[in-house]
């Protein structure tokens, strides 16, 4: 198997899904080229995706292993690119700001936030609900969580779209430098007058040995949220939205019953995840999987979105059905860098798919399906713009 | 007994530190700690061992009784899987 496929040229069509499964069917695992022209192993199959994501042989830590897969070179992000026991023991520090209770507390601001940014769309139009929805709604609530201000949130969309979307290696460098810089600011305005938002906790949280997280660790922290927690829920939404008003069906049956918005936003995931490949992996050792042989030192990512259509797992993979058995999916991963913030993205979600579908009883793409654009990008699969058409009253 | 055991873990509430189950596969020794406190019921744990490892409906783990001494490898990799190190393996 010598062909080395081109992800990002791939992603620009719709079939991407398709030709990935068609590919998964000969080869679990294939090679891709990523962004800075390096070579990877690329895992496609379920059952090697779930085998792998858990195997210690395979370190994040590409910055002491391999820093030629590193995200943004010479940035080691927090938690992602982190191997145990290190990890855990940052990961610790965070997860009550993202278990069950917390994130259910949140509802009412997450819905606060839905309502005005609808009621600025007004009674009927046409809009890109990227721009106008999918884009602002994760980033307001993820900025409100940390304690960004309201007034420099305006850049985050470019960094964040620099560095996880990146069209280039320059942008994301560049757009990395600026945010980590802004964090910084952001921690020593914090540390002087603490307020009440996650980052502030964090600044005076404290190891089980007393110490406290560095101006570097932390603004790696804010960072990482900030991007993870942001662009991810952005393209969910369109995807999720372009997929139900794509499958007229499916659209018609979560109308009937709202109930069924919980089962829409898995399918949503499975079908068309966001994050569809993970950070790099390094091999620690020479590793026999799916008939090839991972040599130590070689990088190894995951296409979720592959997994997630594999013809082992479901034969009807490539149907949209929010009415199937929610079988598992890996659209938040899985093992030890399992998504932090997979509770709060499945409540925006949720949040978001019901009130939009309430407000416009009358919604469907302002062109026709085989002209929006999607994202060249390895990384996010997405969206250039999803362009709507909608009406509080139906048609 | 491995019911009450069982009980006895499903009792610890995440969030109270320190609260941790204990289970012991005698044969080979192996000594599983499960740090309630730190567990966070992302279920990654029941992914690899679902046969040791699973979620009741408030999202709180529960560890079968007594389980199978072949399993430890898997209970090790389960281990392993945590985001948070939640589960301990002494001995294995
Ligand atoms: C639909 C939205 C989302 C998707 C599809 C998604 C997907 C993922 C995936 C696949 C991973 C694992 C990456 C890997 O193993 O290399 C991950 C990790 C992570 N996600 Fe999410 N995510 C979403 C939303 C969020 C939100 C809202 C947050 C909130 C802050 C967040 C924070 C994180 C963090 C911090 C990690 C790193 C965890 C670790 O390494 O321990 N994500 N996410
Ligand atoms: S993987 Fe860890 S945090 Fe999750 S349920 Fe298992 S022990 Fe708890």
């Amino acid at each position: 198997m010598s062909e080395v496929i081109d992800l990002a040229e791939l992603a620009a069509s719709a079939g991407l899904e398709q030709e990935l499964e068609r590919l998964a069917r000969s080869h679990g695992i294939i090679r891709t080229r990523q962004l800075n022209q390096q070579e990877t192993w690329t895992v496609l199959g379920a059952a090697l995706t779930r085998e792998l994501l858990s195997d210690p042989r395979l370190s994040n830590d590409v910055h002491t292993h391999a820093p030629h897969g590193a995200l943004v070179p010479g940035l080691q992000v927090m938690l992602l690119e982190q191997d145990d026991p290190g990890h855990a023991r940052y990961r610790r520090l965070v997860t009550a700001a993202f278990a069950s209770k917390a994130v259910r507390e949140l509802e009412p601001r997450i819905e606060e936030i839905t309502r005005q940014l609808l009621d600025k769309l007004g009674d009927s139009g046409t809009a890109d609900f990227i721009d106008a929805f999918t884009y602002p709604m994760p980033l307001e609530v993820i900025c409100d969580l940390l304690g960004v201000p309201g007034e420099d949130r305006d850049p985050f969309r470019k960094w964040a779209m620099d560095i996880s979307a990146a069209p280039s290696l320059e942008a994301m460098q560049a757009s990395a430098g600026e945010l980590f810089a802004y964090c910084i600011g952001l921690i020593g305005a914090k540390r002087e007058r603490p307020t009440e938002d996650l980052l502030s906790e964090l600044i005076a949280a404290r190891f089980e040995d007393g110490s406290a997280l560095t101006d570097e660790e932390l603004s790696s922290f804010a960072a990482v949220l900030l991007i993870a927690g942001h662009d991810t829920v952005t393209n969910l939404l369109a995807n999720a939205l372009h997929d139900l008003l794509t499958h007229p069906e499916q659209l018609a049956a979560l109308r009937r019953d709202p109930s069924l918005v919980g089962s829409a936003v898995e399918e949503a995931l499975r079908f068309r995840g966001s994050a569809m490949t993970t950070v790099n992996r390094v091999a620690l050792a020479d590793i026999e999987a799916g008939g090839v042989t991972i040599r130590k030192g070689e990088l190894v990512r995951f296409l979720l979105n592959a997994a997630n259509r594999d013809a082992a797992v479901r034969e009807d993979g490539h149907a949209f059905d929010i009415g199937r058995a929610t079988a598992q999916h890996v659209a938040f991963g899985m093992g030890p860098h399992f998504c932090l913030g997979q509770r709060l993205a499945r409540q925006e979600a949720t949040i978001a798919l019901t009130e939009i579908l309430a407000r416009f009883p009358s919604l469907e793409l302002a062109v026709p399906e085989g002209e929006v654009r999607w994202l060249a990008s390895d990384a996010i699969r997405g969206l250039e713009e999803l362009p709507l058409r909608y009406a509080r009253e139906s048609a | 007994m491995g019911q009450g055991r069982a009980a006895l873990c499903r009792s610890a509430v995440p969030g109270s530190y320190g609260m941790s189950c204990v289970r012991e596969l005698g044969e080979v020794g192996m000594r599983i700690t499960v740090n309630h406190g730190l567990c966070d019921g992302l279920g990654q744990c029941a992914l690899v061992a679902p046969e040791v490892f699973s979620l009741d409906d408030d999202e709180r783990l529960v560890v079968a009784p007594d389980p199978a001494p072949e399993l430890a490898g898997r209970v090790a990799a389960a281990a392993r899987a945590c985001p948070v190190r939640a589960i301990a393996v002494e001995g294995a």
